[in-house]
């Protein structure tokens, strides 16, 4: 009977002390033994996970009330083309699926977390809502996602859900069209990769206008809840955005559409195509119209047609005014620029009037007119605001731009000096990496088109959000949701009610006096800023 | 009175044994994607530590996949969505980390066959402290 030293023998002590010990002992191991026991076995177990079907995210506390405004687009724009190949090798266009909604994101066959999470949150939000909605998965991995290997992918995807894959350079295309972002990341190993992507959801309306988007991790019911709002409220406003969201949204090349559409447009035979990208109410600003009679353009630079505001009750409200030719260098289309002082924002038409050889001629169009807001008035002297410029930052690009491949041509004169030359300038207010809309970085693209075309104006370009640069990464301060403004983009007025400070991007055209001769919130035309500059070149 | 030692020494040993074993996480809930033969999924549990006993997920296999990473999907300012390789994921003692979509997750790769959904897979998951830890997971 060998027992072990440090085991009291009962009769040593007192056996009263000694028997409640050894019974707390007792007790105390079969609390421990039985606890270990219960979460081993309740551990080994997979037990099923509430909530979760085909894998999707689930929302931590899926609150009944969502906040749908938030993943509204303050303005709605047309949504970027998508045409690519399905999976059955037959092209496909994003166009084809007007008349019903649909949800877009980017992904690749290869992701094992983010895409199939999403797949399943947007398949839920589908289910939920019940039958109509289409599901678009583009790839951003067109070297491994052939059609071969997306015919496999689509059997696991729910119902509703079309794959699509391209060249790589009709994926990059769209996807910049989109303003989605990816890259290879080497996983180490065999030449192995993943991508890394912009993961958000885009909802595009049965009309193809893109109304929504949801950051990755959104849940299911929101996107259902956005749904429902989106097609409850058709149109091109967004239903709860900000106050300037109704009229803001008229001004985009989607509306413009909208309005020639019109088909009032086509009275008298004056066909009227309004070029500019942004009409404002306020002070007296340009509005461009080119022309066209019985279906032939009208390019004759000596004509004078005059333009009349007329408000929606049919009233004539101002005088009419003479617009004036413009025919920037090496463009074949005259664009003829009428300004207009209009008293308030919204609906207004214009009626254009020409005499030409063999008659006079009228047409009217429908335009939506926009609340400046807090931003820079038209007609007004430029802020003297000193924009940061490559020079100023120690010529660290990363600190003046979040363009991943900038053009430093864009940061070499500050706003400040170029009203001290006497020089004409564009100023865009836009983000490359901090986007606010899937149309952030284009106003940077349409600088760099434009800068090759006018050498001698000065095209700057300004940051929006303050950030700092670590390690060669630009981080935003604070959130995407409430980013703060850098004092420039300020002092332009940027931030302010009705837009908001996620509006971007933002132009501003300013002539060698210094004046604000146009502006332009979100998509803005090369053709509009390009007749600008041409007709402040000419003295106008 | 004689029996009473023996007994104590007995609860003792089954406590000690007891201990041993239960200084090991628990992972519960274990999931994985399904996929076809060849390809990628994503496994996902939820690693829980004794009160006492910090441990930190080193590496993992499974007899399913050529390869297993630990990965961490990250989201940058811009919605940009990534998947960083992590060394370690620590769990504090008496805490519980979850591998959840969109967060940690282990990435298979080279998938020796398809993973049929209803069906489970064997994942080998090798802790700092309490060595492998063996986690059948459903795949859904």
């Amino acid at each position: 009977m060998a027992q072990r030293p440090a085991v009291p023998q009962p009769g040593d002590e007192p056996s009263s002390v000694l028997d409640r010990a050894f019974w707390l002992v007792i007790l105390i191991a079969a609390a421990l033994v039985v606890v270990m026991l219960a979460s081993m076995t309740l551990g080994g177990r997979s037990s099923g996970s509430p909530g979760v079907a085909g894998g999707a995210v689930t929302s931590p506390s899926a609150s009944p009330l969502v906040d749908v405004a938030s993943y509204l687009y303050p303005i709605a724009y047309e949504a970027p083309p998508i045409e690519l190949t399905d999976p059955t090798d037959r092209p496909f266009a994003l166009a084809s699926l007007r008349g019903a909604p649909a949800l877009v994101f980017f992904g690749y066959t290869h992701c094992p977390d983010v895409c199939p999470a999403t797949i399943g949150t947007v398949g839920l939000a589908m289910e939920a809502y019940g039958p109509g909605p289409h599901a678009v998965f583009v790839s951003v991995d067109p070297q491994r996602d052939t059609t071969t290997s997306l015919r496999e992918y689509v059997r696991y995807l729910p119902t509703g859900f079309t794959a699509l894959t391209g060249s790589s350079d009709r994926i990059r295309s769209t996807a910049d069209a989109w303003d989605v972002h990816y890259a290879k990341v080497a996983t180490g190993v065999g030449g192995d990769y993943s991508m890394s992507h912009t993961a958000d959801v885009f909802l595009v309306d049965a009309a193809g206008t893109l109304r929504a988007h949801f950051p990755f991790g959104t849940s299911s019911e929101a996107m259902t809840a956005v749904l429902r709002a989106v097609v409850e409220t058709p149109g091109i406003a967004s239903p709860t955005a900000t106050p300037g969201a109704t009229v803001a949204a008229a001004a985009t090349p989607a509306a413009t559409s909208v309005a020639t559409a019109t088909p009032s447009t086509a009275t008298a035979g004056l066909g009227i195509e309004v070029v500019s990208s942004a009409v404002w109410a306020g002070t007296p600003g340009p509005v461009i119209v080119r022309l066209s009679v019985e279906g032939q353009a009208l390019d004759d630079a000596t004509e004078h047609p005059t333009v009349q505001l007329v408000s929606t009750a049919g009233e004539r409200t101002g005088g009419s005014v003479s617009a004036v030719a413009v025919r920037p260098p090496g463009v074949p289309d005259v664009s003829y620029v009428a300004t207009l002082a209009i008293p308030n924002p919204g609906p207004w038409r214009l009626e254009v009037t020409v005499s030409i050889a063999g008659g006079t001629w009228t047409g009217s169009v429908p335009i939506e007119v926009l609340d400046p807001g807090t931003t820079a008035p038209l007609g007004a002297p430029a802020p003297t605001v000193r924009t940061p410029t490559l020079a100023d930052v120690g010529g660290v690009a990363r600190a003046v731009t979040t363009d991943p491949a900038p053009d430093l041509r864009l940061s070499q004169t500050s706003t400040v000096d170029a009203l001290a030359a006497d020089e004409p300038f564009v100023l865009v207010i836009d983000s490359s990496r901090f986007r606010v809309s899937p149309v952030c970085g284009r106003a940077i693209i349409m600088a760099r088109y434009l800068l090759d075309r006018w050498r001698d104006d000065a095209f700057i370009h300004l940051e929006p959000y303050h950030y700092h640069v670590i390690e060669d990464t630009a981080v935003l301060d604070g959130t995407l949701d409430a980013p703060t403004m850098t004092d420039p983009a300020v002092a332009w007025g940027i931030g302010g009610a009705p837009w908001g400070a996620r509006s971007m991007p933002w132009t501003f055209v300013i002539d060698g006096a210094g004046i604000v001769r146009a502006k332009y919130q979100g998509v803005t035309g090369t053709a509009d800023v390009d007749v600008m500059l041409a007709l402040i070149a000419d003295g106008g | 009175m004689r029996p009473r030692p023996r007994l104590l020494v007995i609860v003792v040993a089954v406590v000690l044994a007891a201990c041993s074993s239960g200084a090991a996480p628990s992972v519960s809930g274990a999931w994985a994607r399904p996929a076809a033969a060849a390809g990628i999924s994503a496994a996902y549990f939820t690693i829980t530590t004794p009160s006492g006993a910090a441990d930190a997920l080193l590496s993992a296999t499974s007899p399913v996949a050529d390869m297993v990473q630990i990965h961490e999907t990250t989201t940058d300012g811009s919605g940009m969505t990534g998947m960083d390789a992590v060394d370690r994921v620590d769990v504090p003692a008496g805490s519980s980390v979850a591998f959840k979509p969109g967060g940690h997750h282990l990435m298979l790769m080279g998938l020796t066959s398809a993973l049929a959904p209803g069906s489970t897979i064997e994942l080998d998951l090798v802790f700092e402290h309490a060595g492998k830890v063996v986690v059948q997971a459903e795949i859904r």
